[in-house]
């Protein structure tokens, strides 16, 4: 686990410096919740891309006793907290006509395919959703990051609503900065511009709501509903920005170790932007102020993997043409170490979830974590059981430490159980054409 | 379902039927004089970062966050697809307050006034003008000078400045393109005041904010007549290095090609296109297009026949063409293989899929681009219903089974036979002579129209690039998808007896581009506004 700076009351207040006024919701970070309390329940979904080797990706040998296979095996240390899921499709990205990224980048957590071939999803995606059912009083509703960079085109996964995209924070540095700045660095020190402005973001969205209602008086009947919506918007955002959150005792503030000469969108850097960014998600996890987060590695096409080692064969322009000639490879130990390299990350982000403490267990206790592939077998490109792999005991709620196969079960009777688990009364998800109801997990 | 959620009035019937059919008779709605709808608009991405930019002096980056503007029925500027919502209210604050910060820190290069009470008045008037594209109302003026006087007595000058204009950039008045309009014309529809002119003006034909010469014409009340209107959009038009990337914009979203393709290649099939090669593709578009509108004969006719383009070594090398020295040079290309704008690979790589050439799409985009006809949905249980083809079919025999399979031959007649005739482009737009199962390709196809100058077969895409060149059909289409896109229409919401008059022109001038945007902007569809019923 890397090194991070505990916070105690004091040092929030100091870090807030003069501006504590600016970022409300950190007041309340110091009387954290004690040890023994229950934590709130949390969401968080890892996407990682181009499928896996679905041949040899699910545990063997009886479900409590499975056995990982290699690619899983990065999770061992944290076998106890997991719950592999085989035999889950994703059948609506068919219905976008053929089953490309498009489609399958934009059902994955949707399970709602758009008629227009090229359109974004029709409905929300289920990160949104179950943000809207918990209504937390955090200040930010979810937190998405792009590991790789915030550039998605086909893979508009998230949505807020249909034609309302979600996008992602791609840049670590500026995630800290808004996160994280206020809180640590020299307490004597003025707070910065961009500080000040956030201090005053009261007064500010006040004047836009005043301006607002001064075109709104004036504005046609049409115009007037547009309007108003946008007003109901800065409201909401209001009200967000003011949410105070309820940090845990494991809140504090990550460090982020970046080399000098990291980009953000630098693909070639994914290992070391990848724990910056889960660093992230954890502290923002830990500290309230989100409730649901979602981490997407965003380049499916190009990336060569360099940490590895391994290399993408000559024989490949890049690394996506490589994946859909799988069948004809007789060496598969380079894709073997691509994705297993995605399970070491994810083992990362477990155990640093597990080792956050939070009411009355650790963070990964309070929790439902996901993750998926937007393929199933990436060599077919098909979206037919999904390499899933669900952590955290959901306050006691999911049985953990086996290996499920929910045989030819859907997506959006997955993500219905996943409502019901955070207390939601939802009976479908997405597209009803795919969905029956919840699954037994 | 956008339309249904942003509840913008009667207008918006096309959402319930998708067909983009005009659903209502409009003659009663423009009053004779030829007025049109238009909704209020709120300014694109692109938009949005060179106002920015323009309002100071490029002295402030827009940065990023301001949310990516939606193509919805056609045009990024249709305002039923960019309702904000709470993400969007949240980065639109975002990108406010990374612009006030700069001015903050670079206050100096922003007022050039002494701080103090005056110099702030001077700039709130001044930059309030330039940012609402009008002079401040008192009741405006007054509250951005309170939000100043506070600010200022608590953090200083430059924080009441940084904080005024993280306001503005979120305000309505800077964000929509907002027209209240002037006097009452006629009954029901009212004349756009010089100001909301001078806006619609400098966003249409630059894609920013009016400069000062349009703010003080509009000042000055000589930006209404037709003469006027048409005087400044040739100079407005004269300065290409912003004209050229705005009126990219507009055939981008007219032929759907967003820049982000629709599928991803199949490598295996397709091992020479790869993100070099799409991206040459990309600039060779705008290049062609660019050359058209540059030439003595800047029409509807040449952009959809000519064989003249640019290539760099990438495209030369495609074209199997010499390449120039450097750079990029142009090129004739033989006109039996690459007349006019359906040629171009990034397009045909587009309006395809990632392993076919898919008829379907090419299709598609002419009925609707280009013949504005409209085509119903499929069916819910389309997909689930799809004929079975055989393994290494054409194109066209699966286009064979498709017509005769339940009712999809219905719609798919008004497609796949138009786009058959595409059949010597590959997946990624290059020439081929063989087909999938080996055999010589036949690009024969078939236009079903009523239309006499349009109807009937054709062989390959130089016949039907004439065919379409000479059609009337297509040149008052091309106008009406101009004028659609000028105003973020839909196109229900282009009145016939507002867009007819610019069509008829159109065609009068031998579809010349350049005096259509011209009438355009002199016409009744432009200089006024319908006030619908629940006004």
């Amino acid at each position: 686990m890397r090194r991070r700076q505990q916070l105690s009351r004091r040092n929030f207040l100091r870090g807030a410096g003069g501006i504590a006024v600016a970022l409300p919701f950190l007041e309340s970070i110091g009387p954290a919740r004690a040890g023994g309390t229950t934590a709130p329940l949390r969401y968080l979904q890892f996407m990682h891309v181009q499928g896996t080797l679905m041949n040899e990706w699910a545990p063997s040998g009886p479900a409590a006793a499975m056995v990982l296979s290699e690619i899983l095996s990065p999770l061992e240390p944290v076998r106890d907290h997991i719950v592999p899921i085989s035999g889950c499709d994703n059948p609506s990205a068919s219905d976008y006509g053929v089953n490309g990224h498009v489609n399958s980048g934009r059902t994955v957590f949707t399970c709602a395919p758009n008629s227009g071939n090229n359109d974004l999803a029709d409905g929300p995606s289920i990160d949104q959703v179950i943000a809207d059912r918990l209504a937390a009083p955090t200040p930010y509703k979810s937190l998405q990051f792009g590991v790789g960079g915030s550039g998605i085109g086909e893979y508009q996964a998230l949505m807020a609503g249909p034609q309302d995209p979600v996008p992602l924070d791609g840049d670590p540095r500026q995630i800290f900065d808004q996160l994280f700045a206020d809180l640590e660095g020299d307490p004597a020190a003025q707070p910065t511009a961009l500080q000040r402005l956030r201090a005053r973001r009261g007064s500010v969205l006040d004047g836009v709501l005043d301006e607002l209602g001064r075109t709104m008086a004036r504005a046609s009947s049409a115009d007037r509903q547009t309007l108003e919506r946008h007003a109901d918007k800065i409201r909401e955002l209001e009200i967000q920005l003011g949410n105070e959150g309820e940090a845990g005792i494991g809140c504090g503030v990550p460090t982020i170790d970046l080399p000098p000469g990291y980009e953000p969108n630098d693909q070639g850097q994914d290992d070391v932007s990848s724990r910056a960014f889960i660093d992230l998600m954890v502290m923002a996890m830990a500290c309230d102020m989100t409730r649901v987060g979602t981490l997407q590695y965003t380049n499916y096409h190009g990336p060569d993997y360099p940490w590895l080692g391994v290399g993408v064969p000559g024989a490949y322009p890049e690394w996506h043409s490589m994946v859909h000639d799988l069948p004809n490879m007789s060496d598969l130990s380079v894709p073997r170490a691509v994705y297993r390299w995605y399970m070491e990350e994810y083992a990362y982000l477990l155990q640093q979830l597990a080792d956050t403490p939070d009411g009355d267990g650790s963070l990964l206790d309070h929790m439902l974590v996901m993750s998926i592939s937007e393929l199933g077998d990436g060599a077919a490109h098909g979206t037919w059981s999904l390499p899933i792999v669900l952590a955290g005991r959901v306050g006691g709620q999911l049985a953990t430490g086996r290996h499920v196969d929910l045989g030819g079960a859907r997506t959006g009777e997955l993500f219905v159980t996943f409502l019901q688990l955070f207390g939601a009364d939802d009976t479908v998800f997405g597209n009803p054409a795919y969905c029956n109801g919840p699954v037994s997990v | 379902m956008v339309g249904a959620e942003g509840d913008s009035g009667g207008t918006d019937t096309s959402e319930d039927d998708s067909t983009g059919e005009p659903v209502e008779d409009p003659t009663e709605d423009c009053a004779g004089v030829g007025a049109g709808l238009a909704p209020m608009r709120r300014l694109t991405k692109a938009q949005y970062d060179n106002t920015v930019r323009d309002l100071f002096d490029g002295v402030v980056e827009p940065g990023s966050t301001f949310p990516i503007s939606i193509i919805h029925e056609g045009y990024a500027n249709n305002p039923a697809a960019n309702i904000v919502s709470l993400s969007a209210a949240e980065d639109i604050l975002l990108a406010a307050e990374h612009a006030g910060q700069q001015v903050i820190d670079d206050i100096g290069s922003i007022v050039s006034c002494d701080p103090g009470a005056t110099c702030a008045e001077g700039f709130i008037d001044d930059f309030g003008r330039r940012a609402f594209r009008r002079p401040l109302l008192p009741a405006e003026r007054q509250a951005l000078l309170d939000l100043y006087v506070q600010v200022e007595s608590e953090d200083g000058f430059a924080d009441g400045i940084g904080t005024v204009v993280t306001v503005v950039l979120q305000a309505p008045q800077f964000l929509y393109l907002f027209e209240e309009g002037g006097a009452e014309v006629e009954a029901d529809v009212i004349e756009l005041t010089d100001f909301e002119l001078a806006t619609r003006l400098s966003y249409l034909l630059w894609d920013t904010t009016p400069d000062e010469e349009l703010l003080q014409l509009a000042e000055a009340g000589l930006l209404h007549e037709p003469e006027q209107l048409r005087e400044q959009a040739q100079r407005l038009l004269a300065d290409s290095a912003r004209s050229g990337p705005a009126l990219d914009r507009f055939f981008r979203e007219w032929m759907h090609f967003d820049g982000v393709p629709a599928y991803e290649k199949d490598a295996a099939l397709f091992p020479g296109y790869d993100d070099a090669l799409a991206g040459a593709m990309d600039q060779e578009l705008s290049r062609f297009i660019d050359g058209v509108l540059g030439s003595g004969e800047p029409t509807i006719e040449r952009l959809l026949t000519s064989s003249v383009t640019q290539v760099d070594a990438t495209m030369a090398g495609f074209y199997g063409v010499t390449p120039p020295a450097s750079g990029w040079g142009e090129v004739t290309l033989p006109a039996e293989q690459r007349p006019g704008l359906l040629s171009r690979p990034a397009l045909l790589a587009e309006h395809s899929t990632g392993t076919s050439s898919a008829p379907i799409f090419r299709g598609r985009l002419v009925r609707t681009q280009l013949l504005c006809d409209s085509i119903p949905p499929p069916p819910d249980d389309a997909m689930a219903n799809a004929p079975e083809y055989p393994e290494g079919a054409t194109e066209r025999e699966k286009t064979e089974i498709l017509m005769d399979h339940m009712n999809c031959g219905a719609c798919h007649g008004l497609m796949n036979p138009i786009g058959l005739g595409f059949e010597r482009f590959d997946p990624v737009g290059a020439w081929r002579e063989l087909d999938v199962d080996g055999s010589p390709v036949d690009a024969r196809g078939e236009v079903l129209s009523g239309d006499p100058q349009l109807a009937g077969e054709f062989d390959g895409v130089p016949q039907l690039g004439e065919r379409l060149a000479g059609s009337d059909v297509v040149t008052a289409c091309f106008a009406n998808q101009f004028y659609r896109h000028s105003l973020g229409l839909e196109p229900s919401q282009a009145l016939a007896c507002a867009v007819d008059p610019i069509e008829e022109a159109f065609i009068a001038s031998g579809g010349d581009i350049p005096s259509l945007l011209l009438e355009l902007v002199g016409s009744n569809a432009f200089r006024l506004r319908v006030v619908t019923e629940e006004e």
